[in-house]
């Protein structure tokens, strides 16, 4: 399965958020999500609590709640981006979670460095498998070195693409494999990890890159479509 | 307790509401002794019924709003919880009532309706401190 047709399969499974406020408070919720396969519902809380929250169902069943203002921090820019690979905040963790397999229409670079750094924060903390992270330039690739030098020195198996190839390979000491690809892949930023062994910190990131310079994509921690986006690469 | 009696308490009940209106007081605020029962008598609409699932979304999300955000698992245990201790309870002291995971809240006398008000009241101001 090609990326583009995982992004249309994945567009196709309806999840749902319902929120909670007791006002008109999560309205700008939708133009904030901007995705394809989210719908969102609105119910009035009874007045005992002034906090508005979140649900989030995916295909009827409960994935989980959190505060309308945890939810909303998480996806007005700038994403907080911890430098190190270990410090992502547990709550932050969670909303990645709640939020996989949604197709995102409009996400910038701040949004996708974001999800990024949590996909390679698993793989650093499960410290073994394999992983495949796709970048669109040379620049975006070099930009992001130093975490892929700190991330060879697990024994993870790194394959990194980057169309048109890099002058001076910066990474040309470390184990990191270089590829330096041309076709369907190129439009592509994606990160794919599997862990090796019982597969529960798989995980991919995809996003095709838009005319206006923004992103559409998705992020997944389903097993089943991780395989998938590794074939779509092997 | 008689009509008459209540009335002699000087208690705003009133005297033409039916005896079977009134729980006795033991089991009345034993029913309002938990912050899940005072939260499902406040997030139950006057006028229309939730579902379990509904009931058990509010109760979690009311959590996660104060606690963090709450996954499947908790979820699970807070609807086992409602199904087998507080709407049991609730439904015996004649609060709600429960029919095919719909539930309701029964007509309440304005004297229990004022109190449970007050303890929602009670509860979010104490929370929110």
């Amino acid at each position: 399965m090609s990326f583009g047709r995982i992004l249309s399969d994945v567009a196709s499974r309806e999840k749902r958020v319902i929120v909670y406020a007791p006002d008109d408070s999560g309205s700008e919720l939708a133009d904030v999500l901007a995705t394809r396969n989210l719908t969102i519902d609105h119910r009035q809380l009874p007045a005992i609590s002034s906090e508005a929250f979140v649900i989030v169902r995916d295909g009827g069943e409960f994935q989980g709640a959190l505060s309308l203002s945890d939810l909303l921090e998480f996806l007005t820019p700038p994403i907080r981006r911890p430098d190190d690979l270990d410090s992502l905040a547990r709550k932050h963790r969670i909303v990645y979670e709640l939020l996989d397999d949604t197709v995102f229409v409009s996400l910038d670079r701040r949004q996708l460095l974001a999800t990024s750094r949590e996909l390679e924060d698993r793989a650093w903390r499960t410290g073994h498998g394999r992983l495949h992270a796709g970048f669109q330039r040379a620049d975006a690739f070099e930009a992001q070195a130093t975490v892929y030098r700190e991330l060879s020195t697990t024994d993870i198996d790194i394959d990194v693409y980057v169309p048109g190839g890099v002058s001076g390979d910066p990474l040309s000491d470390t184990p990191v494999t270089l590829h330096t690809r041309d076709g369907d892949l190129d439009r592509y930023w994606f990160i794919l990890f599997d862990d090796g062994e019982t597969g529960s910190q798989n995980c991919a990131l995809i996003a095709r890159e838009t005319e206006d310079g923004r992103y559409q994509g998705l992020w997944t921690y389903n097993e089943a479509l991780v395989a998938e986006a590794f074939k779509a690469v092997e | 307790m008689t009509a008459q009696e209540n009335q002699a308490t000087g208690l705003e009940f009133s005297p033409s509401e039916s005896e079977l209106d009134y729980p006795p007081p033991d089991e009345l605020f034993k029913a309002l002794a938990s912050s899940k029962r005072r939260r499902l008598l406040a997030a139950l609409p006057a006028q229309s019924t939730m579902t379990l699932d509904e009931l058990t979304d509010v109760l979690v999300g009311w959590q996660s709003a104060g606690d963090g955000p709450v996954g499947p698992d908790e979820w699970a245990k807070v609807k086992i919880e409602l199904v087998h201790a507080h709407l049991p309870l609730l439904s015996d002291v004649g609060l709600v009532t429960c029919e095919d995971e719909e539930i309701a809240r029964t007509p309440y006398p304005e004297s229990i309706e004022e109190l449970v008000e007050f303890a929602g009241e009670y509860e979010s101001t104490v929370a929110g401190r």
